[in-house]
């Protein structure tokens, strides 16, 4: 099912989605945490028009910000996902016009996979692979006006999508438990503990 | 009831290494119902902590069995699975490198344990830990933490009796301080880069591994060499010749190896082999999976094997193992998209070797589980 992260990341874009089914997964305040100046979302009735214009900027969510796509066709109506992985880059294989990646199915149950992509495949986010760059790969059908087909889709996300306030709070947690634990280094090889 | 399911006795040594072709793990009995955990690894079956499994499977609980866990450092191979293993074993005292617990890298853990990546990162599993260490450390007003360094005694257990029955330490050989500097400008500059916005986003393992903490166990006077995945540079400063330029390893003689970084060459030091290992050591290992990467490789299979007969690997280093299929309509979509898709890892890979304590001339039973064989047969 489509959800709100979708649209807020640009997948399947420039459409109308049903609200209802945004919403199924997500509270209907999630949309306007996101900063109206980074992505341009709007409700119309039971529907949202989506139509991003720069990477969104979640302030609560997920630390990446999502790549805005550029190639949607503004007649997508609908998206029904099939299939879903999460992946990370292990290698790029320049010879081979191809990279590896390590997947987790975000789908179903299942240990995680690798294998090798065609970078000509990516449609201008070559530039965004490398490893340690994480993706998402989608398969699912999508609706053009009358016309439906499967289509299978990979998008990167990039950095920066820690904000600035999560940073610091970070970097606070981390050096008080830092500093707590600088304190801490046992003096003497434990002892086991006599049975 | 299966061999593999009885537990060793209290005079019974046992290293059990598990790694189902990307992942790392050591159980150690070192007498007397104590057990020490190095490093974690998920069976991708259960989607546990293997060595947890395992325990549970001997019908010994890990609350209270489990002595000391160590971190040997923070990647992915190593540590899925590790604060499952860590927060169960509750009276368990914790280890790793001092570089682990600089705000810098419990920052990136921080803000990664935040997200909802699916993906291991690593330093989110580690600073997991550190605040159940913290935690253990409040609540208790006991230490429970202590920092593994170059030749620094971590570990030690004497039983009753005199002379005692049991004499057992555990000491950490590396890193030495020049890898801990070394690997703090990289956490600096990595996290640095991270929290800009570069491209890549999670820290990946740089080479060569700076944060490795291998370690000496001495039992009795049987002594075992656990190498991490710590590697070498011929240079006195860092890597397996700063460990032979140490105090502890030179003097020490071991038996049994935990072969250093999967038997790459980059963990392979001839004087390790030549001098701080007995003729014919039992070497045990794991092989990674990653990737095009394939470790060990058929000339670092030789390499082990023209220092030891005695090489045992969890898993085949080259085996591929297709994944379930998809529906059709998906399958065949995904088909033109991605090419050599496989298991990231197989079964979980057991090799199992257990020797008397009282008798350290014992050269004990080397048992081989669920895909796991001697490294002569990997064809």
């Amino acid at each position: 099912m489509t959800n709100l992260s979708d649209v807020l990341s640009g997948r399947d874009l420039a459409g109308r989605f049903d609200i209802k089914q945004l919403l199924g997964e997500r509270e209907l305040a999630r949309p306007f945490s996101v900063k109206d100046d980074y992505l341009g979302s709007r409700v119309y009735g039971n529907t949202v028009e989506a139509t991003a214009s720069a990477s969104p900027l979640l302030e609560d969510e997920s630390p990446f910000i999502l790549t805005p796509p550029e190639r949607q066709s503004p007649s997508i109506h609908r998206f029904v996902k099939e299939q879903e992985f999460e992946g990370t880059v292990v290698a790029v294989n320049e010879d081979e016009g191809t990279f590896t990646a390590r997947l987790v199915d975000l789908t179903n149950n299942c240990p995680d996979e690798e294998g090798e992509f065609f970078l000509a495949e990516l449609n201008g986010d070559e530039y965004l692979v490398v490893p340690g760059a994480l993706f998402t790969w989608t398969i699912g059908l999508q609706w053009r006006n009358t016309t439906m087909q499967r289509v299978s889709d990979i998008r990167f996300r990039r950095l920066p999508g820690f904000t600035r306030e999560a940073i610091a709070k970070s970097e606070a947690e981390a050096e008080e438990l830092a500093k707590f634990l600088d304190e801490q280094d046992a003096p003497e090889a434990f002892a086991a503990r006599p049975r | 009831m299966p061999q593999k399911l009885l537990p060793p006795a209290p005079d019974e040594l046992e290293v059990s290494v598990f790694g189902p072709g990307y992942g790392e793990s050591v159980l150690i009995h070192v007498g007397s119902g104590i057990w020490l955990a190095i490093d974690s690894c998920i069976d991708p079956v259960t989607g546990r902590s293997a060595p947890l499994g395992y325990l549970e499977s001997l019908d010994i609980d890990p609350k209270t069995a489990i002595d000391l866990v160590v971190a040997s450092h923070w990647h992915a191979d190593h540590i899925r699975g590790l604060h499952e293993l860590f927060s169960t074993a509750s009276a368990a005292k914790f280890c790793c490198s001092s570089a682990l617990c600089r705000k810098e890298f419990t920052a990136l853990g921080k803000l990664y344990s935040g997200g909802k990546s699916r993906i291991p990162l690593g330093p989110e599993e580690l600073y997991r830990c550190l605040e159940t260490v913290s935690e253990r450390i409040r609540t208790t007003g006991q230490s429970h933490l202590r920092w593994a360094t170059a030749d620094r005694l971590l570990w030690q257990y004497v039983s009753g009796g005199t002379p005692p029955s049991l004499v057992a330490t555990l000491t950490s050989l590396s890193p030495s301080d020049s890898m801990i500097s070394r690997s703090l400008k990289f956490m600096v500059d990595s996290s640095a880069a991270i929290k800009k916005g570069c491209v890549k986003a999670r820290l990946t393992a740089g080479s060569p591994n700076d944060v490795a903490v291998a370690l000496l166990l001495n039992i009795n006077g049987r002594k075992i060499l656990l190498g991490s995945d710590l590697e070498d540079e011929d240079n006195p400063l860092f890597g397996w010749s700063a460990v032979m330029s140490g105090m502890t390893a030179p003097g020490s003689r071991s038996g049994t190896f935990k072969v250093a970084h999967h038997g790459s060459v980059s963990g392979y030091l001839d004087d390790v082999w030549n001098t701080i290992l007995e003729p014919e050591p039992l070497a045990l290992l794991t092989p990674f999976r990653h990737g095009k990467h394939r470790i060990p490789n058929a000339a670092d299979r030789a390499r082990i094997l023209s220092k030891t007969s005695q090489a045992y690997i969890s898993a085949h280093p080259e085996n591929v193992v297709r994944p379930a299929k998809k529906p059709t309509k998906i399958q065949g979509l995904m088909d033109g998209a991605i090419r050599n898709r496989r298991l990231a890892a197989g079964p979980i890979g057991h090799i199992r070797w257990r020797a008397s304590i009282c008798n350290p001339a014992d050269k004990g039973t080397v048992d081989l589980f669920d895909g796991a064989l001697a490294l002569l047969d990997v064809v």
